[in-house]
């Protein structure tokens, strides 16, 4: 009974140390957008808890490289959060990138293999895309058919690339399933097999 | 190929911490520095990484300062990183953005810290020796995790441990009992609490006369070339997760650092190795780092397995990522690539080819030898009598620093063994731990009195 108590006491004293050392430095508990890429006129909503004096700073750079849309400028805009305390300071950032009103993206999913048929699938979240981000075409961009199935609509899409519509409207935010056969080349030799499928689609950004 | 056993009389060995050969010296290739590295190339989007149905593109890092947080390297992270295919089989490559989006439990910004690279002007000093000496391009971390069982792989051929936490390491044998064995000088310079400290079998090396404080190795390796001048000589830089005190500043390299102070390190060590053009004329310096750090790497590892000799044994399928590594040695090629397969037990392939010939280093190291890891020696392929190259004297700017404080208590399984090693040695070694680290009293009582207020 002795011991019990002594463990009982020695637990506080431990937890009530650590509380106070907790309460002695700057920390950010959360620090949360509601989306990552947004469009002219669009509205960033944060939320944050910390332990200190927050400050948040604002910095906007712009990109230009390989592997952007459309390999235009992209603009980042990166919004630092500092909580200060006691002389001492804790930082994080969030970078959310503006898009034009009218935009090219693309949805790529790992593939696995289910028989002679490669299956991709994955889900575009919401927290990066918001919910403002309406579909207008969707093409393949594996240059190969591509059956698509996306906010319970199926379609098929050609080896080409010709944009369909048959998405239009939906968001862009979701799950996506892509499949397609294994190609000769690739029944013969796997390591040869795609290891990614990928789409191409125009969206629209719309204020809700 | 020269004989190395008769060329090489001083092998200088100096590992870094915690990043990839593409975040590094992808910039070789890109910036057609030299166009036969295995680097980064045009088109860009070949290494965009997947995370929920987007592309993540690398991006050149603008400016050297400290990252958001560490970045995840521990085994569980680097499996979802190498991202096997179940179709093809490979390794794509592809994972480092979801394991980085599963580590810190937040959406990635679309610029995060695992998938920037460097330009060379940010890393002047790593550029400049790989465009004046030997760069690796296959040269991958020994196994597919983290710090402890990497640096155990690197300094003892085997390991009984798959990861890295809170602990005090114990293995049958290492790098010194070797040399010790077969009457190899060597000596150890240390720029803070040495690594080795985290095996208690090996505190009888770290409190002893061949651990030398840093700031000897210039005036050391600058003196007469004598008979009893250490052969091999181990440089470590301070390390990121080790106790501090003052102005005692990090310079390994792992994340969150900013990459310049180790670029100082890196050519201050640089500029001991050849501060004598005798020794200068018989060295090797091998600068190599522990493990990718988290940091994306666009070549598969190879499928050489191992198993760990701990109980439980951990069984991998393959090497880790790429890791940067560069020989500078008069008998390495100007601007030379070097593709063989290494991985840190090549050094000690190295090691015995230098100053044991024909004899392997050990049973388990040949083994790795036969399964396709090639020795250092394989480098070594020509003969330079002129001075060795002056390294970049620009200033080296780190945009900001975040004083990291000792009130803290520490977080993370490398952080806490540091603290845990330095805590047992001063209360075991006192007398020998105030004339080989003082200023770990000043930091024991001053975190103390921090933690305490």
């Amino acid at each position: 009974m002795i011991k019990k108590l002594k463990f009982r006491i020695g637990t506080w004293l431990l937890t009530f140390f650590f509380i106070f050392l907790y309460s002695c430095t700057p920390k950010i508990n959360s620090f949360t957008v509601n989306k990552r890429t947004i469009s002219a006129n669009d509205t960033l909503q944060f939320n944050w808890d910390v332990t200190g004096h927050p400050t948040l700073l604002y910095h906007q750079r712009n990109i230009t490289g390989p592997g952007t849309p459309d390999s235009a400028v992209v603009r980042y805009l990166e919004f630092t959060l500092v909580a200060q305390k006691n002389g001492k300071e804790a930082k994080k950032m969030i970078q959310v990138v503006t898009q034009p009103v009218n935009s090219t993206d693309s949805v790529v999913c790992a593939t696995g293999l289910h028989g002679d048929t490669l299956i991709a699938s994955c889900t575009k979240d919401s927290i990066r895309w918001g919910n403002n981000y309406r579909v207008v075409t969707v093409s393949s961009g594996s240059r190969r058919p591509l059956n698509v199935s996306h906010a319970g609509t199926t379609t098929l899409l050609d080896a080409a690339g010709t944009p369909s519509h048959a998405f239009e409207g939906t968001a862009l935010n979701g799950a996506w399933r892509m499949s397609s056969l294994l190609t000769a080349a690739e029944k013969a030799d796997m390591s040869t097999a795609a290891e990614k499928l990928s789409l191409i689609v125009t969206v629209k950004y719309e204020t809700q | 190929m020269i004989d190395v056993s008769e060329k090489i009389k001083t092998v200088v060995l100096l590992m870094f911490e915690n990043r990839s050969f593409d975040h590094m010296l992808g910039h070789l290739s890109l910036e057609n520095i030299n166009t036969a590295v295995d680097g980064l190339k045009q088109p860009m989007s070949a290494y965009d990484n997947l995370y929920n149905g987007s592309s993540y593109p690398l991006f050149r890092v603008e400016a050297d300062s400290f990252l958001q947080s560490d970045v995840p390297h521990e085994w569980q992270y680097v499996d979802t990183q190498l991202a096997k295919s179940p179709v093809t089989q490979r390794y794509t490559m592809r994972g480092f953005i979801e394991a980085y989006a599963d580590f810190i439990k937040d959406e990635p910004n679309p610029m995060a810290d695992p998938i920037g690279y460097f330009p060379s002007h940010l890393v002047p000093i790593s550029s400049f020796l790989a465009q004046n000496f030997c760069t690796c391009d296959r040269w991958f971390s020994a196994l597919p995790t983290s710090t402890q069982p990497n640096r155990t792989m690197a300094f003892c051929g085997d390991t009984p441990i798959y990861d890295t936490k809170t602990r005090i390491i114990t293995t049958p044998s290492s790098i010194f009992d070797w040399m010790n064995a077969h009457n190899i000088r060597w000596r150890n310079y240390h720029d803070g609490f040495s690594f080795f400290a985290l095996y208690s079998n090996l505190w009888k090396y770290v409190l002893g006369n061949n651990f030398r404080d840093y700031e000897n190795l210039y005036l050391d390796m600058k003196a007469p070339v004598g008979p009893n001048d250490p052969q091999v000589i181990i440089v470590e830089p301070t390390y990121e997760d080790a106790p501090h005190i003052g102005s005692d500043r990090p310079n390994d390299n792992h994340a969150p650092l900013a990459i310049g102070w180790g670029e100082e390190f890196l050519r201050r060590t640089y500029e001991a190795v050849i501060a004598n053009p005798e020794r200068w004329g018989n060295t090797a310096m091998i600068v190599y780092y522990d493990e990718h750090g988290g940091f994306y790497d666009h070549v598969s590892p190879p499928s050489i397995p191992y198993t760990t000799t701990g109980n439980p044994v951990h069984h991998f399928d393959s090497l880790g990522p790429r890791i940067p590594g560069i020989i500078i040695s008069p008998f390495t090629g100007n601007g030379s690539i070097c593709h063989n397969i290494f991985d840190h037990t090549s050094v000690l392939q190295f090691l015995a080819d230098v100053f044991t010939p024909g004899k392997p280093y050990s049973a388990s190291v040949n083994n790795r030898k036969n399964a396709g890891i090639h020795s250092l020696s394989e480098a070594f392929t020509t003969e330079h009598t002129a001075a060795p190259p002056l390294p970049p004297s620009q200033p080296i700017s780190v945009v900001s620093a975040l004083g990291k404080s000792i009130a803290a208590t520490p977080v993370g399984g490398m952080k806490t063994s540091f603290e845990m090693a330095a805590n047992q040695l001063l209360d075991t070694h006192p007398d020998k731990m105030a004339a080989k680290y003082p200023e770990l009293f000043q930091w024991r009582d001053a975190t103390k009195n921090a933690r305490n207020q």
